[in-house]
Order: structure tokens, then sequence, then C-alpha cells
């Protein structure tokens, strides 16, 4: 299933040619793209985030927002920030973490699992709450961080963290929503048993521009059901009853 | 994306270009009142500012600027500041208005929905009281030519959906109930999907049993040496 098979098929069930071109149901397809990878979470990948000296939060959807709000290229390439060299300046314009068109994806969303390449070790995932409550001053402490955890939606925390200039850099394994498609020959990034679903959402978007309640709804409701079965997919791409259900682990796959 | 842009995206998706039913300005309401609504019930936007201490000053009334919702967390020096409510101060310490020294804990009631009172009252100037909270978002409405940074882009796709659907609401031409019920189901489904994620990932932070949570690195890392021989070899 590539980017012009989905515009074909969406085009034959729209079969309206006075209301939408080419490029009306590209976008359409585009839209519920989007929608449906950020609902499942069904994109998975990596990035290699640089670490900031003494910087505890970084923001997956605006990485440097403690160091002023700005993505993190465009913290790099400010001169009136300070607190960085010159040499780490150049290095996260490098291999900073940033949601531009050197990843393969649009934006970030949920950090699964943090692996911290100069010390070798995962992260374990911890709460603030436990923090504060072993770990008193924990938001000053220096170190090689190996605990991570969540603030909000997009924003997560490490601790302890790097206070003096470092060249350390962790991968952060995430859910992301994937680029968007352009070209004839794209493939979404949706398992090809579930695409259909991105005809149903394009199809609800644009009956829903045309104002018909009904056939909206229609489409609605089946867009619906199909975004639910990618979702209980993603959560449960293991078979259940070869999970070792031990403790909580896999609460999230019994749902 | 500014305001007056999507504004007249929305316009354009109701088929309405020529503001011959909506109006620009009544567009502008809508997203303003949509992106309070989408943010306030998702709670997607988390922020963290300094709220300083002035010596001798027990109450603070949160800025304006810092469009503040709901408080998350709060530290003084890099120690957690305990949110508590004022009968938990009244009973244990009775003078928690006047006395001071550094803040150790806060309220935040009785002296009004944006006002944190410090306890203890602070004795000096300083900026190292931090808060953690979650944001409304800046008031899009007062300045429709600037982008509104504080959202995500892909967000505003589910913001739209209840401008549409509060436009269908409304009394007069263009109205269609059944339209209004499309788009805001469509919109509360949005609001459903941020819930369930916030709820996966709270859900994940329950990971470590019968410790602190603390794995040592070197057990982590642990070479896995030589398959023992009951393991036969696979060519």
């Amino acid at each position: 299933m590539t980017f012009a098979t989905l515009q074909a098929a969406v085009s034959r069930r729209v079969n309206n040619e006075r209301f939408w071109d080419a490029a009306d149901i590209a976008r359409a397809i585009n839209a519920a793209y989007v929608e449906v990878c950020e609902y499942t979470e069904c994109f998975e990948t990596e990035t290699t985030l640089a670490l900031i000296p003494g910087q505890t939060y970084y923001d997956l959807e605006y990485p440097a927002r403690e160091g002023g709000g700005m993505r993190i290229d465009e913290f790099a390439a400010d001169p009136s920030v300070s607190g960085i060299t010159a040499l780490e300046r150049m290095r996260i314009a490098t291999v900073g973490f940033s949601p531009s068109a050197e990843n393969n994806y649009l934006a970030a969303l949920v950090p699964l699992r943090v692996w911290n390449n100069q010390t070798k070790v995962w992260l374990d995932i911890t709460t603030v709450s436990v923090l504060d409550r072993e770990r008193g001053r924990w938001y000053v402490t220096g170190g090689a961080p190996d605990r991570w955890f969540h603030r909000g939606f997009s924003t997560f925390g490490i601790y302890p963290k790097p206070l003096t200039s470092t060249t350390d850099t962790l991968l952060v394994r995430h859910s992301a929503v994937p680029n968007l498609m352009v070209e004839a020959g794209d493939a979404p990034e949706v398992p090809r048993q579930f695409t259909e679903v991105l005809e149903l959402g394009a199809m609800t978007y644009l009956k829903g521009l045309e104002r018909e309640p009904r056939t909206a709804t229609a489409y609605w409701k089946e867009y619906v059901d199909a975004r639910e079965d990618l979702f209980n997919h993603v959560q449960q791409r293991t078979s259940r009853m070869h999970i070792p259900t031990y403790g909580g682990a896999q609460v999230g796959a019994r749902r | 994306m500014t305001p007056n842009e999507l504004a007249a995206l929305i316009l354009g998706e109701l088929g309405d270009s020529d503001e011959s039913i909506w109006t620009t300005a009544e567009m502008l309401d809508l997203i303003q009142e949509s992106i309070y609504d989408f943010k306030v019930r998702t709670l997607c936007d988390w922020q963290r500012a300094a709220l300083n201490d002035v010596a001798g000053q027990a109450t603070y009334e949160i800025p304006d600027a810092l469009n503040f919702h709901q408080m998350d967390r709060a530290e003084y020096d890099s120690w957690v500041v305990d949110a508590r409510p004022t009968r938990v101060q009244m009973a244990t310490n009775g003078y928690f208005e006047t006395s001071g020294n550094r803040p150790f804990s806060l309220v935040m009631q009785g002296d009004g929905l944006r006002t944190v009172r410090k306890i203890g009252v602070p004795v000096a100037n300083s900026a190292l009281f931090i808060i953690e909270y979650f944001s409304m978002g800046a008031a899009t409405s007062e300045s429709p030519d600037d982008d509104i940074e504080d959202l995500p882009l892909r967000y505003l796709a589910y913001v739209a959906r209840r401008v549409k659907s509060e436009a269908y609401k409304r009394d007069g031409d263009g109205q269609s109930l059944k339209m209004a019920k499309f788009w805001n189901d469509w919109y509360e489904d949005s609001i459903l999907m941020m819930e369930r994620r916030r709820e996966r990932m709270y859900r994940r932070r329950v990971s470590n049993i019968g410790s602190s949570g603390k794995v040592p690195a070197d057990l982590k890392r642990r070479d896995p040496g030589t398959l023992p021989p009951y393991f036969p070899a696979i060519n």
C-alpha cells in the first residue's frame, strides 16, 4: 500500500470531483495518518539526545523549552543563549533532539525507554514523588543520568544530570508521528493489514466537510472501530498467554 | 499558525470564506475558548516557572503571564515544597500565616484561586521558589497575528473540530445540530485519546516491585556468559 494507492482508493470512495481534487484527498489522508499514528502510537523510533549541562527536563515537542522555549536546533543556533560552549552548540545542532527533516518523524510522542550511551545502562523509570522522598535535592544533583520520569505529556526529566560541559548522549526510544506522505511511492508507517483505517479517516473528514452528517457519521463509526483494532494490535503485539504477568509490568497489554 | 490563519482555514472548511454566515471575530472567540477547553481537559501543557520570594510577604498572586491553570508541584532551593490543605496547617501550626524563615510548604486555599501562600513566610528576597504547573495557554484572542506557539500544530486540528461544532450549534443561518454533534463527537474522541495516553503513562510508572526502583548498573549490564550445556547448540 502506497500513498498513490491510498489516494486512488479514497478517490473511488468519495467519487465527487466537483468538491475534491487530488490535493484535498492527499491532505485528508495525511490528516487521518497523523491522528491514527498519534492515537495508536503505532510508529516507534529512536533519537539521540545530546545532554545540556544543568538541564533536567527535555521536552519532546519543544526539546529546549527549559533553555528558552525554543526547539533544540534553534536553541543551538541562537547566539544569545548562554551556558553552553561553542563546541556544545555545534554538537547539539548536529545530533540534537530535533523534530526536523533529519529525523524520520514529524513529532515525538512518548518516551518508551532510555539508554545512556556513555555508561551503557538503561535508565530506570521513576517518579518525581519517589525522588522527592528518597533524594531530597535531586534537582541539583550532578552525575551520569540513570533514571528518567514523565512530566506532563511530552516532557521528561532525567536524574542525575550533567552539571558541567559534557559530550554525553542518551538514546531515547519513543513513539512518534511519522513524516507526512508526499511522494506517490511513500508507504504509511501503519501495518498493511490496518491501512484501511486511513481511507476511513480521510472519508470521515471529507464527508464532514461536505456537510453530510449521515454519511460522515457512518464513516466515523467505521473509522473509530478500525482505529481501535490497530490500537489493540499495538498494545498486544505479543500473544498474551506468552507474556509473564508477574506484578504489574504488563498491565498495558492486559487492558 | 496564527489565530487569524486558523480562523480563515476553519471558515474555508465551513464553506463560508466570504464570512456571509460566521465572522472572523466569532471564529477567534471560539478558537480561544476551544484552546482553553483542550488544554484544561487534557493538561497537555506542563510548565515550570519561578515565583520569587519577597521578604516578609506570605501570599503571592500567580502572574497572568504564566497562564496558570493547576499546580503540579513546587520546590524551594531544589527541595520539594508540600502542598497542604489549610486545616492541616491550622492543626499543626497556628501561626502558619506569619511564622517565617524559608518556605517548606504551601496552601492554595482561602486566599484566592490563583494565590499561593508560602509557609513559612520568606525572610529574604530570593529566586529559589519554583512552581511546576499545567498551563491553560496564552490569550490568543488578544494577539491574533502571533503564532500559537504553546500548542503543537496537530492539536490545532483537534481544536478546530470544537470550533466547527460550536459554529454549527449557533442559532441562525448555518445552524446544523447534526453537524455540530458530528464534529463534537470527533473532538471528544481527541480528548479521550489524550486521557488514555496519560493513563498509560501513569500506569507505566508502576514498574518495580519490592525496591526503590534502583537496579545496580553492574547487574543490568552483566555478562550473560556461556550457555550451560543443557541448551543444545544450534548450527
